[in-house]
């Protein structure tokens, strides 16, 4: 059986904390599961005085401003507990594409997990 | 020195409307000028959820009466909104008009000032979510609500023959004239537990353990305090709330708008599925023509 792998798409403002390698690598190593993240910062985002502003809308979602979070593991047990951490550390992903480029199984565990909390 | 009554009832004459002019009358005692605008002389189609509007950078495009209405909203200082209670909350059209302010950006033009919130109610015990539309609608405006009152009047016209009331709502369109002229927007109603809408509407979460502010989402710590339930809301939590001008421009700019790319990135996959739900009962599909069924509505 391949890695399962869960991604975890957090638009700015929604994860409660700001993700740091080392404080995923405790999660990581509780678990026996691989935690990354990558940082991306849209193209279009512009701040001003008032607010920060990013056109998202027509523009290819992997250019939009977001973490995305990966979790990769060979069993869903360890998966399933490391996602529980991480969520209750930084809340969850909030829309529907919030899991995008996960695999299949990796998704619904997750989705499974973010529910237990209310979904957020 | 501007204020708008805004009165989303259909009656005229009725409860919320006495009820708004007397609380401009308490406002034009302080100085400020009044103006009147009933919601329901105008004409709102339904959002279409678009998103053309990219979070308020665009007028919507729909051709009613919405641009115009937020026109007239902009153009004044403060707010006093008025509406009855409909089946424990807001009236449809203050709903439809909250559903269009998608197409409003952050700061609005209102962000930072106050306004106040009246609703007549016909039963008691029948209004739990009556301030969950105005609280959303003028937070998202970036308002600063300084009070929001329940007034009892079961029949058309009660509001006139209750003075208490009319002594209520004169005061708080006082206090809205006072924060127009002395710049202190704070709360001055009734003490609610949410620390930003001062509603009661607590949300227990799954876990049993968490709960939130259902209008805000600001979440905190049940508690008792002498007896008596509280909660525990830091200003962490509070900064992590949704119910702020900035929060909603956010949510709709990282939230929502980015569907149109996954909506294109699934179209394969629902267009595969979706003719097993065309081709059963295809009566009401997109386009048909559907005969009005009452007279009236011809």
């Amino acid at each position: 059986m391949g890695d399962i792998i869960t991604k975890l798409r957090y638009s700015p403002g929604d994860n409660l904390i700001e993700f740091k390698q080392a404080d995923l690598d405790k999660i990581a190593g509780k678990y026996g599961v691989k935690i990354s993240f990558q940082e991306t910062i849209g193209k279009n985002r512009v701040t001003s005085a008032h607010t920060t502003y990013e056109q998202t809308w027509d523009i290819p979602f992997e250019e939009t401003s977001q973490t995305v979070v990966t979790l990769t593991s060979r069993d869903k047990e360890p998966l399933r507990k490391s996602l529980r951490e991480l969520i209750t550390r930084y809340r969850s992903p909030v829309p529907i594409w919030g899991t995008m480029g996960s695999s299949k199984e990796g998704e619904e565990i997750a989705l499974d997990v973010i529910e237990e909390d209310d979904g957020w | 020195m501007k204020i708008l009554g805004v009165v989303a009832s259909h009656r005229y004459q009725g409860n919320s409307e006495v009820l708004v002019k007397e609380a401009l009358m308490g406002a034009e005692e302080v100085g400020a000028k009044a103006e009147i605008l009933r919601m329901t002389n105008y004409y709102l189609e339904p959002c279409t959820g678009c998103g053309r509007c990219q979070s308020g950078r665009i007028p919507c495009h729909i051709k009613d009466d919405f641009n115009h209405l937020l026109e007239r909203w902009f153009s004044v200082d403060a707010i006093i909104l008025g509406f009855p209670c409909y089946f424990l909350a807001a009236p449809g059209t203050l709903k439809l008009f909250l559903d269009r302010a998608v197409a409003v950006g952050h700061p609005s033009p209102l962000n930072g000032k106050p306004a106040a919130v009246i609703v007549p109610y016909g039963n008691r015990g029948f209004t739990a979510y009556a301030f969950v539309q105005p609280n959303i609608l003028l937070h998202k405006f970036g308002m600063n609500i300084i009070d929001q009152a329940l007034i009892q009047s079961g029949a058309p016209g009660d509001a006139l023959i209750n003075d208490k009331a009319l002594e209520r709502v004169h005061n708080m369109g006082k206090a809205v004239g006072m924060a127009l002229k002395t710049g202190d927007t704070t709360f001055k109603g009734e003490k609610g537990l949410c620390p930003v809408c001062h509603d009661r509407l607590i949300h227990v979460l799954k876990d049993m353990k968490t709960v939130e502010c259902g209008t805000c989402g600001v979440r905190g710590k049940l508690r008792l305090v002498g007896g008596k339930i509280d909660v525990l809301f830091t200003e962490e939590d509070i900064h992590h709330g949704r119910n702020s001008s900035e929060q909603w421009f956010r949510h709709h700019m990282y939230h929502v708008e980015p569907g149109k790319e996954y909506f294109r990135s699934t179209k394969e996959l629902r267009k595969e599925r979706r003719g097993k739900y065309s081709s059963y009962l295809p009566k009401e599909e997109k386009g048909m023509v559907v005969e009005p069924v009452t007279k009236e509505s011809k």
